[in-house]
């Protein structure tokens, strides 16, 4: 059809369906006369109107939206039930309405995701959770009449069913009556009230639990369910709405006890009286925030007929601190029965009761803080009469001449552990400062905060600092925060006899914070012996020279920053460190600080754009102070990750010029120089970097690094030995030491230091390599075995890939397919980010071909040698793909540059790819002179 | 040689703003990719979240690939546009492979396995449904044929999951005639597609 005719029938069409059917009628009849397949056209158009639109909605609604086939509806009948209907579904599974035919009643089945079914501990928790709360039996709490699981293996609650709706369902048609939201509120405080006597928390109370029957009951639902879900929730970022109504303990990960629902409920009685959430943010992190550090706006303000009183309620449920909140559900009930009453014509008597034992809960709140007041004050009296009590040097504590301290993690009295990051981010504060003295100090090194924490710890403990880094000194520091006063307690321990050698105390005030943390430094240099150029001081303290607010922030955004492997630490830090800014938008230290955390999201994402925002504000910082070490060290690491090896080596040496002990830059430099193929430079670096640090054993390890790189195997091992001296607790060392012989071909010393490494702990790098020995091996199902455990650590393409060939040649083609996917899915990402990336060159080449694509792999043998030509494994890689392509010249022509350039005889003797070029006689002259020397197995 | 995709992007967007027609065609692979990569992403997410929210995924891609700051609104209009248009691409691709997997066809250029990532894993089209999106797609070639418009409405409305309100704020038009157009779009492409499925 012509596009004016198919505009003409449009036009029409609009005009008929907008007229009534007889009009309609007489304009189809009229058009008819001159036209009557136009006629018949509209006729058929109007006709199939209605059923067209049900047809795309449906077709819309099977294909993007269908019944997930975990949660597909359960079999009609299922036990003693017989599924009527869908009610509802939510994080914590989906709901049916069901009958009970042996009791005759109706039941809400609710099946729990499929995870909770998946592993069998998990399971078991569960069950155990759910039988607690079941034995729960109050009129606010939904009834549990069973906890099972369905044929399938699926695990099912049987609640009762009322009729109603959720109280979510009520909010969103706006604010309740003040009366009706102080009723639910109350009943729901009744509720927990009785949960909480038995023990159980509910942890996860927001409107979408709370059902409201027809009658106005409420009845409380899932009970500790979320305790089970934890993980998951905060993990999938699925829980936007949730959030909300987590108290600030929860958000921070801590235990939570039944406190944490009191404030839960304050969250939402402020909901139903305003609409509104109290604490609101654009993202899951923006309500964190929201919740740590912001006053809600008062609810009097978004709806003035409610009462100060009632208010004054939900402020007291919404009290960040824990200590200052109710205490007891039962407390919050009392005060909202009686302004219940006190609005009601008759409650004289009730009121005066309730005011009675609010005037007592009052008097021994300020009795506790009487109390704590006076512990206080005789402290300090004490230490302001004797002032040498201010630092204890216990007997026999020389120091050692060498001083190699780790300072570790600061932690809070039990009982007002606020706030961590404040914590966190005055040690590592500490920790770079004293790692900044090291060039003056020839006997001391600090473990930098990076290897402090690990990928799901931290080296929290003095034992720890010696077992991980061979530090024989640790400062352990113990803070305190109270009215506006911080104490701190630091501590010196010698790590192998955990003794404490010295100790002392700084005292501050949070209004000075700058003053407090120079003050930590002068206590920590005292304690160790060292000694403090005025100048270097100066230097060391000017992050502090800012709006007093600002550093606070900027100190937060430290903290959250070292504990960056941990969920949304990252995004805290970006937030506060703009909180910072905000105070003073000048503040360079934030800038840098700013441009470290996008560096962390890009190591984390690999997504390109926060490498830019690292770029960005790392030159924001150096604008407005060109004198930080750190933001160069960023800017460099920025430049290396995006190819521009030159300016990154410009970046990283205006970095040492300011701070010559500066490891990260040592590092970056080294990397710099051999991501640019020039290894002299890189092997002197990486020397200079163990020169300045002779003891500690990251050095060792990273020149270890570059010399098996470089295939320099018998050197390599005497640098990763060195690492196994220094650190025998560490998996690493033995793991490196396993890899050399592997690739020398003495497959039997290499199981045997990774078995030694996997009794220190599981590990990615031992699987992966006894992968690949079992793969030399020819145990390609076992050496596939090896890699999935491996992929549980990494998911990379460097595992993906030599996975695909064990599967291939284990006989699980599709399998293998499928890795050699994934493998080029990923690598092609990688380069995306760094086109210059040689390593995802190398995997492309060896996967491309099995995907049937060998021309792109063939375009990046170009690419890839253009870059380096002397890389043993790239060339390697290359030979195979010849030797697959069936040109056996080039293959052989490669190999022997390979070997030429250090490749160990091994991956070819053994590679099953290679038979038939391995029997060829160009072959054997070629290897005969690189063949070594058999090396007999003692065993 | 050294640019990021959201440069790339953004530059697209910005000559297709100043009237370069072709900018769009070369966007297209890239959005495809992306939607493609937040899929493989996804897949590592716990799956709990069942829902397949288009208008979610297409929009997580934007914030991805565009730099918001230098973006205005009708360049961003041109981006949903042209995600509409990478969203019908893949689930016709979908399609097509699983089709040919049933058959025992070719080994296809993208793995199921990836698709069903991008659906969370429960995207297991009927043979009826799988049917109806090829005629559908059949169909939307010869109405674009026609009304170029039209076709660009339904991919909006059908494909990129978007509300009337937004389909009229990406195209340009009035929400009057996105309304029109679609409800007329859907009629023809329902008969055309009755004839398809019943031949």
């Amino acid at each position: 059809m012509e596009t004016a005719r198919w505009d003409h029938i449009a036009s029409l069409f609009e005009q008929a369906r907008a007229l009534g059917p007889n009009d309609r009628n007489a304009f189809l009849d009229q058009l008819g006369r001159d036209d009557p397949d136009l006629r018949r056209q509209l006729d058929a158009l109007l006709e199939a109107h209605e059923e067209a639109h049900g047809f795309f909605d449906n077709l819309a609604e099977a294909v993007f939206n269908p019944p997930p086939p975990d949660a597909s509806p359960p079999a009609q009948r299922m036990a003693h039930y017989e599924v009527l209907e869908k009610l509802g579904g939510g994080g914590m599974g989906v709901v049916y309405k069901a009958r009970d035919t042996r009791l005759d009643r109706f039941v809400a089945l609710k099946f729990l995701p499929p995870h909770f079914s998946a592993d069998e501990a998990a399971k078991e928790r569960f069950m155990h959770e759910a039988r607690a709360a079941s034995a729960l039996d109050h009129v606010n709490i939904c009834t549990i009449h069973e906890i099972g699981q369905s044929d399938d293996g699926r695990l099912f609650i049987a609640m009762a069913y009322y009729e109603g709706e959720t109280l979510k369902k009520k909010i969103e048609r706006g604010p309740l009556v003040v009366e009706e939201a102080v009723d639910y509120a109350a009943q729901m405080a009744r509720g927990l009230e009785r949960a909480h006597e038995q023990g159980i928390v509910h942890r996860d109370v927001k409107p979408a639990n709370v059902m409201v029957t027809r009658r106005g009951g409420v009845k409380l639902v899932d009970f500790g369910l979320a305790k089970m879900a934890d993980v998951q929730l905060t993990r999938t970022g699925t829980t936007l709405g949730t959030v909300a109504y987590m108290s600030p303990e929860q958000t921070r990960g801590e235990r939570v006890d039944h406190r944490s629902d009191v404030w839960s409920l304050g969250v939402v009685l402020y909901e139903m009286l305003t609409g509104e959430r109290p604490f609101k943010g654009d993202h899951e992190q923006a309500i964190i925030y929201s919740i740590l550090y912001e006053e809600p706006v008062p609810v009097t303000a978004l709806r003035p007929e409610v009462q100060s009183g009632l208010w004054h309620v939900v402020s007291m449920s919404l009290a960040k601190d824990v200590e200052q909140r109710y205490q007891k559900a039962a407390d919050l009930l009392a005060d909202l029965e009686a302004l219940a009453q006190r609005t009601a014509p008759a409650g004289g008597a009730a009121l005066h009761a309730t005011t009675q034992r609010r005037r007592q809960t009052v008097q021994r709140g300020l009795r506790r803080g009487l109390l704590a007041g006076a512990g206080l004050l005789a402290a300090l009296a004490l230490l302001l009469a004797i002032p040498s009590v201010r630092q204890a040097v216990l007997p026999g504590s020389a120091l050692p001449a060498q001083r190699h301290l780790a300072v570790l993690p600061f932690t809070g009295a039990a009982a007002n552990a606020d706030d961590q990051a404040f914590a966190d981010g005055l040690a590592e504060t500490l920790r770079s400062q004293l790692a900044r003295l090291e060039p003056s100090q020839a006997s001391l090194w600090v473990v930098p905060t990076q290897d402090m924490y690990k990928k799901d710890s931290v080296v929290a403990t003095a034992a720890g600092a010696w077992q991980f880094f061979a530090a024989n000194l640790a400062v352990a520091g113990r803070l305190e925060r109270q009215e506006g006063r911080i104490r701190l307690e630091l501590t010196l321990l010698d790590t192998q006899t955990l003794r404490t050698l010295r100790a002392v105390v700084v005292e501050g005030r949070e209004a000075d914070l700058p003053a407090f943390q120079r003050d930590v430094l002068d206590r920590a240099v005292a304690l160790l012996d060292l000694d403090l150029p005025l100048e270097t001081r100066r230097l060391l303290t000017q992050a502090g020279a800012t709006a007093p607010g600002a550093y606070d922030f900027y100190l937060r955004g430290r903290g959250y920053l070292q504990r960056y492997q941990q969920a949304g630490q990252i995004e805290a830090a970006i937030t506060v460190f703009q909180r910072a800014l905000q105070e003073d938008p000048t503040y360079a230290p934030a800038f840098a600080g700013l441009a470290q955390a996008y560096q962390r999201k890009y190591w984390d994402t690999n997504d390109r754009q926060w490498v830019d925002k690292a770029g960005q504000y790392a030159e924001q910082a150096l604008q407005y102070d060109d004198d930080l070490a750190e933001a160069y060290v960023t800017l460099g690491s920025v430049h290396r990750v995006r190819g521009g090896y030159g300016s990154a080596k410009v970046m990283l040496d205006e970095a040492l010029a300011r701070d010559p002990a500066n490891s990260d830059a040592y590092l970056e430099l080294a990397k710099t120089a051999e991501d640019q193929g020039d290894f002299d430079t890189a092997e002197a670096t990486y020397q200079r970097a163990i020169a300045l640090k002779p003891d500690y054993w990251v050095g060792y390890n990273d020149l270890g690094i570059f010399y098996h790189n470089r295939a320099r195997h018998q050197e390599a091992i005497e640098q990763f030995q060195r690492v196994v001296e220094l650190a025998p607790d560490n998996h690493l060392g033995y793991n490196n030491v396993g890899t050399q012989y592997s690739i020398m071909n003495r497959p039997a010393q290499a199981a045997e230091w990774y078995e030694r490494s996997l009794t220190v702990q599981p590990n990615y790098s031992a699987y992966r390599h006894l992968g690949i020995l079992y793969y030399r091996e020819h145990r390609f199902a076992e050496a596939a075995a090896m890699y999935e455990k491996a992929l549980t650590f990494r998911d990379i393409y460097y595992v993906w890939e030599p996975l695909a060939r064990a599967y291939y040649w284990a006989g699980a083609r599709q399998k293998a397919q499928q890795a050699w996917r994934r493998a080029v899915e990923d690598a092609e990402a990688q380069l995306a980010v760094n086109p210059r990336k040689i390593e995802a060159m190398q995997y492309l080449i060896d996967a491309y071909p099995h995907l049937g694509q060998p021309e792109k792999a063939l375009d990046l043998v170009e690419t890839v040698l253009a870059l380096d030509r002397k890389d043993p494994q790239v060339l390697d890689s290359i030979a195979r793909l010849y030797e697959l392509l069936g040109q056996r010249d080039l293959a052989l022509r490669y190999l022997q540059e390979a070997l030429e350039n250090g490749l160990t005889t091994v991956s070819i003797e053994r590679s099953p790819w290679l038979e038939a070029l391995r029997a060829d006689p160009r072959y054997q002259d070629l290897v005969r002179p690189y063949l070594e020397a058999p090396v007999e197995d003692a065993r | 040689m050294d640019r990021s995709s959201l440069g790339t992007v953004t530059r697209l967007l910005e000559a297709a703003r100043a009237g370069n027609r072709t900018a769009l065609n070369d966007l297209f692979p890239l959005v495809y990719k992306e939607l493609h990569a937040l899929a493989h992403r996804q897949r590592r997410r716990w799956q709990g979240n069942y829902t397949v929210n288009t208008t979610a995924l297409v929009h997580e891609v934007y914030l991805k690939l565009v730099d918001q700051h230098s973006i205005d609104w009708e360049s961003r209009a041109h981006f949903f546009g042209v995600a509409a248009q990478a969203m019908r691409q893949i689930l016709i691709d979908y399609v097509r492979q699983q089709r040919a997997q049933k058959r025992g066809g070719d080994a296809p250029k993208v793995s199921l396995d990836e698709l069903q990532d991008m659906f969370g894993g429960v995207l297991t089209l009927t043979d009826e449904h799988s049917e109806a999106l090829l005629a559908l797609d059949e169909a939307l070639e010869k109405l674009g044929q026609m009304s170029e418009r039209q076709s660009r409405i339904v991919e909006c409305r059908f494909f990129g999951g978007m509300t009337i309100e937004e389909t009229a704020a990406v195209l340009g038009l009035s929400t009057a005639t996105v309304k029109r157009s679609w409800s007329l779009a859907q009629v023809w492409l329902y008969q055309e597609m009755q004839k398809a499925l019943g031949a």
